[in-house]
C-alpha cells in the first residue's frame, strides 16, 4: 500500500546521482551533484539510520505506515548503500579524469614530482606540524574522542628500538620458523590517530608553472611527511577514516527551564552521542589496522563501510564551487530584480499583492522590505520566523537595525533547526542584546512556517504589511531554492497572519482561520477536508483535479486520502521532489501521475491546487505532506487571493508537469524512471522558468526605452 | 490625522481576552488584531471565594505579555480599558488583585457588574449586525449569556428593551456549587433541568405569548460550540440550526472536558464547563421556537469600544439611552406611577440641566442619570406615600434597568432619596459610601430634581417650560402660564432652600403671561 519510506528516500538520492552521471552536463556541476550525494547520506546516517537503530534497540518493533521492522529496514538499506556507494566512486574516478584533461589534476600520494614534495614540505613545516594533534591509544585508557562526520588518520606504528629488535628477531625468527606470532607482534605496536582539523581545507593547491592546476587532499599531504609526527616510531599502516554519529539527542523540553541552555547541552551531547557509520578507506593489506580499528571503536560491523576512493566526497563542493573555466558550469542565471529598487514597496503592496519567485526573481525585496522597516519612523513593530538564516545575514542586520530604532521586533527563532542550532544560538542572542524580542520556539514543535510582518501608522490609520513564503529568510539559499513569496497589505492576511504570530509568541490560544491555515491545529484537517471534497465531487460526476507540489509525500492519512479519490476519480498529479510513499500502482486504473524534477536549483516551493468543476483553490505553504510537518510542527499554509497570481500559480504548475528533461516519473511498479522528449518538444521547466524572467526584464526595458522623452527636431 | 487605536482587556471567569481596535473614518470600530488566553477564574472564586495566587500570577504573565502586544501598535496605557467582570468582580480579594496588576503591569482594572454586562451586550450585538441593525426592530429579540458565572438575559420588544435580567446561573459556579453539595458526583442532566427551571421561567415569562423571532447568544462556550457547528454568515455572525445545537450540547455534556479538547481542540479552560454551558442554553430555549440561533463572535469587549468610539453617532448614542429611559419607565410601570407627572418632572430637570450646565458642569452620562431618577423619584409611593423618598432608593437599588450598572443605580437611588425632605447627612450611610465626587454628582441632581418636582407640586402639569435668568446672585425662573401657581411656589420656597446650599444662588420664580414673554 505505501512504498518504504527510507527506501524512497535513497531512490530521490539516485536521481540526484544520475544528474552527475550525464556526461552532457558541465562537469564541475556534476561534482556537485555528486558531493550533494554524499552529504544527502551523512545526514541520512545522522538521522534516519540513527533513528531506526535506536529502534531496534528499543525493541525492533514494526513500524511507519509499512509496519516494517527497523532491523529488516537496515538490512535493506545498507544493501542498497553498498551499491550506492560504489556507483558514486565510478562516477567520481570519471570525473576526476576529466577534469585532468580540463587542467584540473587531482595528485595522488605516488603522483607527487620530487619538486612538490619539496613546496609541500615547507607548508607542512610552517603551517601544519603545529596544529597536528596525533593521539596515541594506550591501553586501559578510553579511546580518544572522535567527532563525527571528521576526517582522520589511524597509523599503525613501531617504535624504532622495537623495530630494531624485531627486525633481529624476525632474522633470528626467520631462521627458527620463518614466521612471528602474530600475538607478540600486535601487542608491541601501538594505534594513533589523528584528526585532520576541520579548518583545514581538503584540498591544497601546489603551484603550478604549467596550464595544469594541480591539487592534493590534505590527507595524502599528511601522509607524505607523517612519520615526522611520530618520533622514535616507525608506521606501518595507515588508513582514512570517518566516523558517524546520532544527531538527534532528545531535550526534555518540558524539563528544561532554560532553553537555550538546554540547546547547548544538545550540541556537547552530540558530539558524543551513539556511532551509527564508519567509513574506511585503506590502502590494501591494513587489514589488522582496520580489525583494530573496528574493536577500538565498538562499532556494530554491520555499519562499517570499506570505500573504494576518498573519503568525505561532500567536500569535492568547494572544489566544484572554485573559479575554473566557465565552460565546466552551467551559464550564470542571474536572478530577476521585479521590483525596481526606486519603487516605493510600501505604496506598491498597498496597491495590490505582488508576487515574486526566487532564484528567478530576486529575494532582495524581501530584504529591502525589512531595511526600510527599520529606518521608518512610520514602523511601530516587525515580527518574523527565523529557521535557518545566516549569521551575517543582511535580514539579521536589519532586524538588529529596527531595534535600536525602538521599534518592536519580535523574532521567532527555531533553534531546532537541525544542523545548524550552533549557528542560530549565536545570532538569536546577537538579537537579544539589542533588545529585539527573542522567543525561543514552541515547546516540541519545530517552528517551520515563514512569515514576516510588519506594523505600520499611515495617514489614514495602522496598515499592516506581510509577507508569506515557501522558502527560508535567507539570502544566500534564495539563490538555489526555487520558492514562492506573496507580500500583502489586505487584510485577509494581516489580521490571521498578527493572529498567527499572537499564538506562536504566547501572547493568544490558536483561533480559527480562514487564509492562513497553520498546522499542527488545523492544516491535516483542511488538507484531509479539501481531498475528501474532491473526492465527493468525482463521485458525483464532476470533474475533480488535485495538483500539488511539494518536497516529500509521507503522511498515512493523506495518502490514504489521496487513494480514496483516485479510486473515486480524481486526477491526482504530484511533482514530489524527494520521499513519495504513495505507490501509484495501488489503485489500479486511477489517473495517478507522480514527478519529481532535480535541476540546478533545489526545488522547494509546496503549491497546492483543488479544482472541482468552477471551484478552483490555490494553496502556498511551507509545510510537506509528511506527519512530521503536518503535526509535529507549526508550518502555514495560505489561499492565494489575488487572481492574477493564482493564474501565474496555475501556470508554474503546467511547466513543472510538463517537463522531460530533468524529470522523473514514479511508474506504477513504483519505480522511478527519467522522461525523455521521445519526439516532443524537450521542456525543462528550470529553464522556462529562467526564460520568462528574462523575457520579463526585457519588456520593462523596453517599455522604459519607450517612455524615453526623445526630443526630436520635428 | 493619526489613526485612533483602542484596547479592551476583559478578564471573566475563564480567559482573558484582549481586541485592539481601529475607528475607521466613519467611526466604526474595526478590530484589528486579539488576544484570548484562558485562566480558571472562576473555578477559584466560586470554590475558595477568591482568585488563589496562583491565577493571579499568571494573570500577571497574560497582562505583561498583552502589554507587549499593545507596545507592538503602539498603543498607550490611558487608550487601554482593563475591565473585571463575572467571576473577578465577586472575588473578594478583588481589590488586592487590581492593586497587584496596576502595581506590576501598569493596568487599572475597573470591575463592571451584571447590568453593565447587559448593556454592553446589547452594544456587541448592534457592532456584530453593523448596517443589519434594522432588523432588530421587526419582532422580538432574545438575547443571552450564560458563562461561567453568571447569565445575562435582554428581551427586546421591536428592538425595544422590554426586559433585562441578570442572574447568578454559571456553568463553572454550578459545577462548583453540586460538587460542594455532593461530592465529585456527576451531574445528571436532568438535574441541571431542575436547577435552572426557575430561570426559564423568568425567561418566559417575559416572552409569554410573544413570539421570539431571534435568538442571540453570547459570550465564549457559544462562539467556540458555534465555530464547531455553524456557518458563517456575516463575518461578524455565525447561524446554527436549533437542533444541530441541541444535539451537540447533549453529546459534549457527556464527554469528559478531555476528550472535548482532543475531539474538537477546544482549549483545555474553555472545555471546562462547556458541556453544562450548552445544555443550559438547550433548556432555556426549550419552549422557544426558533430555528437558528445566532451566535456574533464578539463580545462586551466590543460593546465597550462601540461605546467609546469618539465621535460616537449621536443617532445610535441616542437611541441606545432612550432604551435605558424605556426601561427605566417600564420599572415605574410596574410601580404604578403617576406617568404624566413623571414625564414633565423629568423634562424640567433637563431643561434645568442644560440651562445651567456652565454652572454644575456635569456630563452626559450624568444627565442621563437625573432623567431616570426623576421618572422613578416618586415610585415609592407604591410601598407607602410616607417616606416613599425611602422606599424609593430600595426599589431603584434593587430593580435591573438596561444600561444601567449597580452604581448608576446607586447614584440615582440616592437621588431619588433626597427629592424631598431631610438633605444629606453624615450620618446616613447610602450617601456616605458613596465618593466625594458621588455625593457632590447627588446633591447637585437632587437640587435639581428638588426645583423640577416642586414646579409641578400639584401633579397637573401646569409648568411645562421654563426659561433661565441668571444674575450675579439669583437664578430666576422664567415661567410661562397663565394658571395659579400657589402651591407650586410655597413647594419651591420648601424645596429650593437645598438648590441654594448647593448653587449658592438664591432662587426667584418669576411668572409671565402668556402671549406677554417676549
Amino acid at each position: 500500500m505505501f512504498l518504504n519510506r527510507e527506501l524512497s528516500w535513497i531512490e530521490f538520492n539516485r536521481r540526484v546521482l544520475n544528474e552527475a552521471k550525464r556526461i552532457e552536463l558541465p562537469l564541475l556541476e556534476r561534482l556537485k551533484f555528486l558531493a550533494i550525494t554524499a552529504s544527502n547520506f551523512d545526514e541520512f546516517f545522522m538521522v534516519r539510520v540513527a533513528s531506526l537503530r535506536r529502534a531496534m534497540r528499543s525493541g525492533n518493533l514494526p513500524y511507519g505506515p509499512t509496519r516494517e521492522r527497523p532491523s529488516e529496514q537496515l538490512e535493506e538499506i545498507l544493501k542498497r548503500y553498498v551499491d550506492f556507494v560504489s556507483e558514486q566512486y565510478t562516477i567520481h574516478d570519471e570525473i576526476i579524469e576529466r577534469l585532468h584533461d580540463h587542467g584540473i589534476r587531482i595528485l595522488n600520494l605516488n603522483e607527487v614530482t620530487q619538486a612538490q614534495k619539496q613546496e609541500l614540505e615547507s607548508f607542512f613545516e610552517n603551517e601544519l606540524f603545529n596544529v597536528l594533534a596525533p593521539v596515541k591509544v594506550e591501553s586501559k585508557r578510553p579511546f580518544p574522542f572522535t567527532a563525527g562526520l571528521r576526517l582522520n588518520l589511524a597509523f599503525l606504528l613501531q617504535s624504532l628500538e622495537q623495530a630494531t629488535e624485531s627486525s633481529a628477531k624476525v632474522d633470528q625468527a626467520a631462521i627458527d620458523s620463518s614466521t612471528v606470532s602474530d600475538e607478540a607482534k600486535n601487542e608491541d605496536l601501538k594505534l594513533a590517530i589523528l584528526e585532520i582539523p576541520s579548518y583545514l581545507p581538503r584540498f591544497y593547491e601546489i603551484n603550478s608553472f604549467g596550464k595544469t592546476r594541480n591539487f592534493i587532499r590534505m590527507e595524502d599531504l599528511i601522509l607524505l611527511f607523517s612519520e615526522r609526527l611520530f618520533e622514535g616510531y616507525k608506521i606501518l599502516k595507515h588508513l582514512s577514516f570517518r566516523l558517524t554519529r546520532d544527531a538527534d539527542i532528545p531535550v526534555d523540553e518540558e524539563k528544561e527551564e532554560d532553553f537555550v541552555e538546554a540547546m547547548n547541552k544538545i550540541l556537547m551531547n552530540r558530539r558524543h552521542s551513539h556511532r551509527v557509520r564508519l567509513e574506511i578507506n585503506s590502502p590494501p593489506q591494513a587489514d589488522d589496522l582496520i580489525e583494530r580499528l573496528i574493536q577500538e571503536l565498538e562499532i556494530d560491523r554491520r555499519v562499517v563501510f570499506h570505500i573504494p576512493g576518498p573519503l568525505s566526497l561532500r567536500d569535492y563542493f568547494w572544489l566544484a564551487t572554485q573559479d575554473f573555466s566557465p565552460e565546466l558550469c552551467f551559464e550564470s542565471w542571474e536572478p530577476v530584480l521585479t521590483i525596481p529598487d526606486t519603487q516605493n514597496l510600501w505604496d506598491l503592496i498597498r496597491e495590490k499583492d505582488v508576487l515574486i519567485f526566487p532564484p528567478y526573481h530576486s529575494f532582495s525585496p524581501v530584504v529591502r522590505l525589512l531595511q526600510e522597516a527599520a529606518n521608518d519612523p512610520n514602523v511601530l513593530s516587525i515580527r518574523m520566523t527565523l529557521y535557518r538564516t545566516g549569521g551575517d545575514s543582511p535580514i539579521v542586520q536589519a532586524l538588529v537595525r529596527a531595534a535600536e530604532n525602538g521599534k518592536q521586533v519580535l523574532v521567532l527563532v527555531e533553534l531546532k533547526a537541525r544542523f545548524d542550532e550552533e549557528q542560530n544560538l549565536g545570532w538569536a542572542q546577537t538579537l537579544e542584546k539589542v533588545g529585539c524580542i527573542v522567543i525561543y520556539g514552541v515547546a516540541n514543535l519545530k517552528v517551520h512556517a515563514k512569515a514576516m510582518l510588519i506594523v505600520r501608522r499611515e495617514e489614514d490609520g495602522i496598515r499592516r504589511y506581510v509577507h508569506l513564503g515557501t522558502g527560508n529568510y535567507h539570502v544566500k539559499t534564495s539563490r538555489l531554492y526555487t520558492d514562492l513569496g506573496i507580500f500583502s497589505s489586505r487584510n485577509e492576511y494581516t489580521y490571521e497572519v498578527a493572529q498567527f504570530f499572537n499564538s506562536i509568541t504566547g501572547y493568544s490560544v490558536v483561533q480559527l482561520s480562514h487564509y492562513i491555515i497553520m498546522a499542527p491545529h488545523h492544516l491535516k484537517k483542511k488538507l484531509l477536508s479539501l481531498i475528501e471534497w474532491q473526492t465527493n465531487q468525482a463521485k458525483a460526476g464532476i470533474p475533480s483535479r488535485i495538483r500539488a507540489k511539494m518536497n516529500a509525500l509521507a503522511d498515512e492519512d493523506i495518502i490514504k486520502a489521496l487513494y480514496r479519490a483516485a479510486e473515486a476519480g480524481v486526477k491526482i498529479e504530484l511533482n514530489v521532489r524527494g520521499i513519495c510513499m504513495l505507490n501509484p500502482g495501488y489503485v489500479p486504473n486511477a489517473h495517478i501521475h507522480i514527478i519529481s524534477i532535480i535541476d540546478r536549483f533545489l526545488e522547494h516551493a509546496r503549491i497546492f491546487f483543488f479544482e472541482s468543476g468552477e471551484r478552483q483553490e490555490v494553496f502556498l505553504a511551507s509545510a510537506d505532506w509528511m506527519y512530521r510537518n503536518l503535526e509535529r510542527r507549526v508550518e502555514l499554509m495560505f489561499s492565494v487571493i489575488q487572481e492574477d497570481h493564482r493564474q501565474t500559480i496555475l501556470h508554474i504548475l503546467d511547466v513543472i508537469f510538463s517537463d522531460n528533461v530533468n524529470s522523473h516519473l514514479l511508474n506504477t511498479k513504483g519505480e522511478w524512471e527519467r522522461l525523455h522528449p521521445q519526439g516532443q518538444k524537450p521542456v525543462r521547466a528550470q529553464w522556462v522558468f529562467h526564460e520568462e524572467a528574462e523575457m520579463w526584464k526585457k519588456r520593462q526595458n523596453e517599455k522604459r526605452d519607450e517612455d524615453l522623452g526623445v526630443r526630436r527636431k520635428s | 490625522m493619526s489613526p485612533v487605536l483602542k484596547a479592551v482587556i476583559n478578564c471573566g471567569s475563564s480567559s482573558i481576552r484582549m481586541i485592539i481596535c481601529e475607528f475607521d473614518s466613519d467611526g466604526r470600530p474595526q478590530v484589528i488584531d486579539q488576544a484570548i488566553q484562558y485562566l480558571p477564574m472562576g473555578r477559584d472564586v466560586f470554590t475558595t471565594g477568591q482568585i488563589s495566587n496562583k491565577t493571579m500570577t499568571r494573570a500577571m504573565e497574560i497582562l505583561k505579555l498583552y502589554r507587549e502586544l499593545l507596545n507592538g501598535y503602539g498603543i498607550d496605557l490611558k487608550d487601554v480599558e482593563v475591565i473585571g467582570t463575572a467571576a473577578v468582580r465577586e472575588a473578594t480579594n478583588r481589590e488586592n488583585f487590581a492593586d497587584r496588576i496596576e502595581i506590576r503591569t501598569g493596568f487599572s482594572i475597573r470591575f463592571i457588574d451584571g447590568l453593565e454586562e447587559n448593556r454592553l451586550s446589547y452594544m456587541a450585538i448592534l457592532y456584530a449586525l453593523g448596517s443589519d441593525v434594522g432588523m432588530l426592530s421587526k419582532g422580538n429579540t432574545l438575547i443571552m449569556e450564560v458563562s461561567g458565572g453568571a447569565t445575562e438575559v435582554i428581551l427586546l420588544r421591536k428592538g425595544i428593551i422590554g426586559s433585562v435580567h441578570s442572574l447568578s446561573f454559571g456553568a463553572i459556579r454550578f459545577q462548583e456549587m453540586f460538587r460542594q453539595k455532593k461530592g465529585f458526583v456527576e451531574v445528571k442532566s436532568h438535574e441541571l433541568e431542575q436547577n435552572i427551571s426557575s430561570l426559564r421561567e423568568l425567561i418566559h415569562e417575559d416572552c409569554k405569548s410573544r413570539n421570539i423571532n431571534r435568538v442571540f447568544l453570547l459570550g465564549n462556550y457559544a462562539r467556540i460550540a458555534a465555530e464547531m457547528i455553524g456557518k458563517t454568515t456575516n463575518p461578524k455572525l455565525i447561524e446554527v440550526n436549533h437542533e444541530a445545537w441541541n444535539r451537540l450540547a447533549e453529546e459534549l455534556y457527556h464527554l469528559p472536558p478531555e476528550e472535548i479538547v482532543k475531539r474538537y481542540g477546544v482549549a483545555a479552560a474553555a472545555a471546562d464547563g462547556m458541556g453544562t454551558a450548552l445544555l443550559a442554553y438547550r433548556y432555556l430555549l426549550k419552549e422557544i421556537d426558533c430555528e437558528t440561533i445566532l451566535v456574533p463572535k464578539v463580545g462586551i469587549s466590543e460593546g465597550l469600544v462601540m461605546e467609546s468610539r469618539p465621535g460616537i453617532d449621536p443617532d445610535v448614542q441616542a437611541k441606545f439611552w432612550n432604551q435605558v429611559k424605556n426601561s427605566a419607565i417600564a420599572l415605574g410601570k410596574k410601580y404604578d406611577f403617576d406617568l404624566e407627572h413623571a414625564r414633565v418632572v423629568a423634562s424640567l430637570s433637563m431643561q434645568l440641566f442644560d440651562q445651567l450646565v456652565h454652572e454644575h458642569r456635569m456630563t452626559k452620562r450624568q444627565r442621563l442619570l437625573l432623567e431616570i431618577a426623576a421618572f422613578l423619584h416618586d415610585i415609592g409611593t407604591y410601598v407607602k406615600p410616607s417616606a416613599h423618598h425611602k422606599h424609593g432608593q430600595y426599589l431603584v437599588e434593587n430593580s435591573e434597568i438596561f444600561g444601567l450598572g449597580s452604581h448608576d443605580l446607586k447614584v440615582i437611588g440616592n437621588v431619588v432619596r433626597y427629592h424631598r425632605k431631610s438633605t444629606p447627612q453624615n450620618t446616613h450611610l447610602g450617601f456616605v459610601s458613596l465618593s466625594r465626587e458621588d455625593r457632590l454628582t447627588v446633591m447637585k441632581m437632587a437640587a435639581i430634581l428638588r426645583i423640577a418636582d416642586a414646579l409641578d407640586r400639584s401633579h397637573s402639569q401646569k409648568v411645562k417650560e421654563l426659561k433661565i435668568n441668571i444674575t450675579e446672585d439669583t437664578v430666576e425662573l422664567l415661567v410661562n402660564c397663565d394658571e395659579d401657581l400657589g402651591a407650586e411656589k410655597l413647594s419651591l420656597s420648601d424645596k429650593g432652600t437645598f438648590f441654594e446650599d448647593v448653587f449658592g444662588y438664591s432662587l426667584k420664580l418669576i411668572q409671565t403671561k402668556k402671549g406677554a414673554s417676549n
